[in-house]
């Protein structure tokens, strides 16, 4: 599977993570995937981080900001918005869009339990030679990333 | 009737325990398979629902574990994992339904009345 069809799977995971939130279609929307360098730092207030090994090897992100992830957990009825439930909030984001992708890319592409990690990213964990692509996420003004670290097998 | 819900996020088990509370006599949780284990030993619950990528013990072991120590268990599994050879795995080692996450409120409450209609059907038949 080509890149452009690779971010096309997690694009639609995404919108079908955010469908599910009870809100109109508009209130989600999506920035220009870019590519950086995997050695320039990324992340912001918490990210999802899961491992990708099997038919492809590498990493999904969900990195969010502390107002994205306030609004979801109040769309999950939660009533606590503490660093605790962010955290783990935001590794199961990682999970379910990880998960998700399965559906497309079969059940090789095998995926690890969700790690958080609070602040920007340590790029050591990626290969330095290797760039990743950022996807912008945008729902009801509030930013997060879906960073896509594959290599094809 | 008791519920056992069986997740590694505390945001998805509270979401779950919210919404059928009010199905079942008691909830428990666990957060993993292990805890699960321990959890059907101690209270023999009558329904799980059965999260798959969970550290210690996933669930596609703690479900064959669960069918050799307490067979007549029903299961529903709830999961990122959207590919069908999990589901079909899932539902061939003895899970009674999956739901596939995200999901709503009315996804669970729906998934969860198949699993309890079936359990019906199988104690009346």
């Amino acid at each position: 599977m080509n890149h452009k069809k690779q971010i096309g799977v997690f694009i639609d995971g995404v919108k079908r993570y955010f469908s599910h939130m009870g809100e109109s279609e508009e209130s989600l929307s999506f920035g220009v995937p870019y590519l950086i360098k995997n050695a320039e730092p990324f992340g912001r207030d918490f990210t999802g981080v899961i491992a990708i090994s099997g038919s492809n090897r590498g990493f999904v992100f969900f990195s969010s900001g502390r107002s994205l992830l306030s609004k979801i957990l109040l769309s999950h009825g939660e009533t606590k918005f503490s660093s605790k439930y962010m955290k783990d909030l935001v590794g199961e984001i990682a999970n379910t869009i990880s998960g998700n992708a399965r559906a497309s890319f079969g059940e090789d592409f095998t995926i690890s339990t969700p790690k958080v990690i609070s602040g920007p990213i340590e790029t050591k964990m990626l290969d330095a030679n290797r760039r990743s692509y950022i996807l912008p996420i945008r729902w009801h003004s509030n930013e997060a990333q879906l960073i896509i670290s594959l290599d094809n097998e | 009737m008791k519920l056992l819900i069986v997740d590694d996020s505390l945001v998805i088990r509270n979401k779950i325990n919210r919404g059928l509370l009010k199905e079942f006599d008691s909830v428990s949780r666990a957060s993993n398979g292990v805890q699960a284990l321990s959890a059907v030993r101690k209270q023999r619950p009558d329904i799980i629902t059965m999260d798959l990528t969970m550290p210690e013990m996933d669930g596609v072991e703690c479900i064959e574990r669960v069918m050799e120590i307490a067979p007549r268990t029903y299961i529903l599994v709830i999961s990122a994992l959207a590919d069908k050879a999990t589901a079909v795995k899932a539902l061939t080692l003895g899970a009674n339904g999956f739901l596939c996450k995200p999901f709503t409120e009315q996804d669970l409450t729906d998934a969860i009345a198949k699993v309890l209609n079936l359990k019906l059907y199988d104690h009346e038949s």
